[in-house]
């Protein structure tokens, strides 16, 4: 490493008289480093670029194919999500999908989204509005798990659904339909890191 | 100037490398390297005399007269600290330090006393006792200077 | 120009500082960390898995720590003999028993040799196996769930040092004692130990399907100390061999009194006459007292069966079965090399490394060759049976183990190197200083026909300057070397777990396709398992009370309880319902008299506690499980012993 500290001293100098000879004796300065070590360090550049390479994928990239599926695993598998699972892609928040939770998700269903004003969604999964994007997303999820049971309780409580984004929405019960948010609960599937409960519309913010 | 440098340098390089080169050479060597061993311990007792050992002490003096308090403290620490594996009068764990005087210098008995690791890895006669007490090392008891020749002084009297 | 010089200067400086650094290889400086090639070479970078497994001693910890080469990081201390808190090992009701011994329950031991199953002499990643040296005991570890299985004691025997040591089709695991005792243990003067005390021997059948270990025989020896051994394999397979030391008979002071004959013994079993012994009905059937304590993995619980007799062989009866064959001066490890021809025995008072061949044995043994006998055994001749000799290749030759590439590896601990020689020439080839007095060394599949000749494990008992030091206990360390050209080259210093008396090791790609992921909750069979929260609930049966509690993430079933009494025994049933990999829960109770728990998913696991005072007394989950872990809590409402509070239990209210 010390010699990697004496480059750096060496960029400070600007001399352009003395740059070739600073070259020369950094050159010779490794070349002797490097026989006097037997072998040198010339592995930093691959090393670094080892580093590179496997930043890990976080735990998205998990393969596991004998736990019980996490929200994002059952997602993927539904015919019903893609545009969902296109959405989260995009907003790039799957880690937050896969995570040990527990975590409530209210997961429209693709003809929620298509039922949006035209173009709201093409517009969303540009890249420029990733951040809304994802703000959206997640105010479709809750910490904890609330399957349709849950909510059906909370309701009795009158408690109200605590969302990640902060905001508070209201569980509505009339007979067997439960909505939250406005958006009615079509059915709920437990994961291992938490419940889906899929709905008939986008959750949007009051505003 | 360029030139010049580079000589510099390799004097730097040289300087810097001897010591290793050398140690290289000690603890890479083949077996048959090991001949410095000396035959027998019988053969290197016959002249002791010339064997200080390795260590803080490279002379001492004694007096014709043994010091009986200095041998009275060096009981109290020879009874303590060595008789776990010291008898006095016969071959134990270790050898006996009656007589020992016979065979070994004072400054080789209290450089034994003060820095056995070295004695029994390096001296001539410390590796050859350590085959002999079957590779039992000689425990180092951190004996400071002064209380290793009262313990001589003790040896003295037996 | 002023600059210039500048440059100059602290160039030098630099390049001395690095030239002093990189070269000087004074006794400290072993140009390890700084070679830079060397550094790479242990490096395994972040996400990246290590090439092998290295299953490492504990030693005093009764202990198994897993680590992962070439990097040297520590993934799990398995407990196997000691109990662990950490794990409720030994703590909860369910593995308790894997403790129990003749002696009764014995909450710690001193482990040794781990040694790993073989099919048709190679490392099969099953399971892997180590004894107790202190209670003699043998262990079998799963490789699938890393969990201790079955612990099976061995009567007649004290310190059990020469085991657990695998034959080439995991046919049996072999157990000597270290101490010679009065066999059966009787009253008698110690000075009567010559020519009365005994050595048994221990030939552990190992179930091919299950696993399931049961003393087919032993074998009764003379009154020496039976230091290590090893199995034969090849030509070989069917014998084992056993080092001795004290064939003085000496009991007392053996540090002088046990080092006065030139030659002990390696002494030769052939273990498939003995079989053939045990067919022909040539034993006794000898009363015994020891326990075997299965772990079952659909119960999920321990069970103790005390075992009643053990069936022996005596050798002076039985011609064929044993042989001595002299080696000098008490040897320790007893080696044999991948191809089951070379016995290596390390004389640990000699400077010499012997090396005993099979062919010549076979020959003496033909040729009726003895050189008298030891009670009835017979002794062959050392010319005879002697293959070669690595002369004055150090001092204090402890362990050998082989490359597969016909190079062999012996550690010295007096003079703390490792010395690299060649197998049928008996030259020295290299010589590596260890940091400092190493007792055992490790090449993966070591012991095996097909060794791993990549790496080397040194394991060191004396640190002293490697590690910034911690008190006047310091860390026991392994040392890592690169032996894959014809230079042995230290890579890593890391620091283990107790004493690393021995290792075992297998490449990564054998073990991890077999690795458990988590407990399926349908093939959990545990009699007090709830498999749905529904289920959760709590039953008084007298005084004791049992709670059916589950865990998910983020909460237990139930968590509000009330109507427990003072004196009641309360017994927390805690099943994790979690079906994901990595994802366990605890439970701990304030003032419990006992560890916590750690429950796998799919897991159900016991605790007891006893209330003393009236109160409403918490728990919580104890792994950070999620990010409700903290809300992850309940209370149990304690009422005085004559209160008439109903049991009632509850989660949010229902």
């Amino acid at each position: 490493m010390k010699h990697v500290q004496c480059l750096n001293i060496s960029e400070h100098f600007n001399y352009n008289l003395m740059k070739n000879f600073i070259q020369l004796m950094t050159a010779l300065f490794i070349g002797v480093v490097m026989a006097s070590c037997a072998g040198g360090e010339a592995q930093n550049a691959t090393q670094e670029e080892t580093l590179a390479n496997n930043t890990p994928l976080g735990q998205a990239g998990v393969v596991d194919d004998e736990s019980a599926k996490n929200i994002l695993q059952v997602a993927i598998g539904s015919a019903d999500h893609t545009t969902l699972v296109a959405a989260v892609q995009a907003a790039q928040i799957e880690h937050v999908l896969v995570n040990a939770g527990p975590l409530t998700v209210f997961a429209p269903v693709n003809s929620a989204f298509a039922a949006l004003p035209e173009g709201t969604v093409e517009n969303l999964l540009k890249p420029e509005n990733k951040a809304q994007l994802a703000n959206i997303l997640t105010r479709h999820a809750a910490p904890g798990s609330y399957d349709i049971e849950g909510l059906k309780g909370m309701a009795a409580k009158n408690r109200k659904l605590y969302m990640a984004t902060g905001d508070y929405l209201e569980i509505v019960v009339d007979g067997d339909n439960v909505t939250v948010g406005g958006a009615k609960v079509l059915a709920t599937v437990p994961t291992s890191n938490g419940i889906i409960n899929v709905v008939d519309k986008v959750i949007l913010p009051a505003n | 100037m360029i030139r010049q440098t580079t000589m510099i340098f390799l004097l730097y390089l040289m300087a810097s490398c001897s010591g290793g080169g050398e140690k290289t050479e000690a603890t890479g060597g083949i077996p048959g390297a090991r001949t410095d061993l000396p035959k027998t311990l019988a053969e290197v007792e016959k002249d002791f005399a010339s064997f200080k050992g390795i260590g803080p002490v490279t002379s001492v003096t004694l007096e014709e007269a043994i010091s009986e308090e200095m041998a009275a403290a060096g009981k109290v620490i020879f009874d303590a600290k060595c008789s776990a594996c010291h008898k006095t009068d016969k071959r134990f764990i270790g050898p006996e330090p009656k007589n020992v005087l016979s065979r070994r210098t004072p400054e080789w008995v209290m450089n034994m006393i003060l820095n056995p690791e070295e004695m029994v890895s390096k001296d001539p006669i410390g590796k050859l006792l350590l085959v002999e007490y079957n590779g039992s090392p000689m425990a180092n008891q951190n004996l400071t200077q002064d209380e290793a020749r009262s313990v001589l002084e003790y040896f003295r009297t037996l | 120009m002023k600059n210039y010089f500048r440059y100059i200067t602290l160039m030098f400086a630099v390049l001395f500082t690095v030239a002093m650094s990189s070269c000087n290889t004074g006794p400290k400086n072993d140009k390890g960390a700084l070679g830079g090639n060397i550094a790479e070479r242990s490096f395994v970078a972040p996400g990246e898995l290590d090439e092998f497994y290295a299953f490492v001693s504990g030693g005093f910890s009764g202990q198994l720590a897993i680590h992962g080469l070439p990097s040297g990081r520590l993934f799990k201390v398995i407990p196997v003999f000691s109990v662990d808190a950490e794990k409720a090992y030994g703590f909860n009701e369910e593995t308790k028993p894997m403790l129990n011994t003749s002696y009764g329950p014995v909450p710690w031991d001193d482990a040794h040799h781990p040694d790993l199953s073989q099919t048709n002499g190679e490392v099969d990643g099953r399971w892997c196996f180590i004894n107790a040296n202190n209670t003699p005991r043998i262990a079998r570890i799963s490789l699938s769930t890393f969990e201790t299985e079955e612990i099976i004691e061995i009567p007649n025997s004290a310190g059990n040092h020469s085991s657990s040591f695998v034959t080439e089709n995991t046919e049996y695991i072999v157990a000597g004692t270290r101490f010679s005792v009065p066999v059966p243990q009787r009253d008698m003067s110690i000075d009567e130990y010559k020519g009365n005390f005994k050595g048994a021997v221990s030939f552990i059948k190992v179930d091919s399907e299950t696993g399931h270990m049961n003393i087919n025989f032993q074998i009764m020896l003379p009154g020496f100390n039976y230091d290590l051994a090893h199995p034969g394999r090849g030509a070989s397979h069917g014998w084992m061999f056993f080092s001795t030391y004290n064939t003085e008979e000496a009991n007392t002071l053996l540090e002088v009194n046990a080092s006065q004959n030139d030659k002990d013994y390696i002494a030769a079993i052939n273990w498939k006459k003995a079989e053939e012994y045990i067919a022909a009905g040539k034993f006794t059937e000898m009363p015994a007292n020891y326990a075997h304590n299965v772990y079952d993995e659909s119960t999920q619980m321990a069970t103790t069966t005390m075992m009643k007799t053990v069936k022996v062989l005596n050798p002076a009866d039985l011609p064929g079965l044993v042989y001595f064959l002299p080696t000098p001066k008490s040897p320790h490890g007893c080696d044999v090399d991948p191809t089951g021809e070379y016995i290596i025995g390390s004389g640990k008072l000699s400077a010499s490394i012997t090396a005993h061949s099979f062919t010549k044995m076979l020959a003496a043994i033909e040729g009726q060759k003895f050189d008298g006998d030891a009670y009835g055994i017979p002794i062959l001749s050392y010319e005879d049976v002697v293959a070669g000799i690595v002369e004055q290749a150090g001092l204090g030759p402890l362990h050998t183990e082989f490359d597969g590439k016909g190079n062999a590896y012996t550690t010295f601990f007096i003079s703390s190197e490792v010395v690299k020689w060649k197998v049928g020439t008996w030259e020295v080839l290299d010589r590596a200083p260890t940091y400092y007095s190493v007792g055992h060394l490790m090449i993966p599949g070591g012991n095996s026909r097909k060794p791993f000749g990549k790496y080397l494990l040194a394991m060191n008992k004396i640190t002293k300057d490697r590690y910034i030091p911690t008190g006047p206990e310091l860390a026991q360390s392994a040392q890592l070397y690169d032996i894959s050209g014809d230079k042995m080259e230290l890579l890593l210093d890391f620091p283990t777990v107790g004493e690393p008396h021995y290792a075992a090791g297998a490449p990564a790609s054998l073990i991890i396709p077999n690795h458990k992921k988590f407990y399926k909750l349908e093939e959990n069979n545990h009699p007090f398992a709830v498999k749905s929260e529904k289920d959760a609930r709590v039953e008084r049966d007298g005084k004791n009370v049992h709670i059916y509690m589950t865990t998910i993430r983020s909460h237990f079933a139930p968590d509000n309880i009330e109507g427990v009494k003072v004196g009641d025994r309360v017994y927390f049933h805690v099943t994790n319902l979690e079906q994901d990999f990595d994802v366990p829960h605890g439970i701990a109770m304030i003032g419990a008299n006992t560890s916590e728990l750690l429950i796998m998913p799919g897991q159900t696991e016991t605790f007891v506690w006893e209330p003393k005072m009236p109160g409403v007394w918490p728990f919580y989950c104890t792994d950070f499980c999620s990010a409700l872990h903290q809300e992850m809590q309940g209370y149990v409402r304690v009422s005085a012993a004559d209160s008439d509070i109903q049991m009632k239990w509850t989660l949010d209210g229902e």
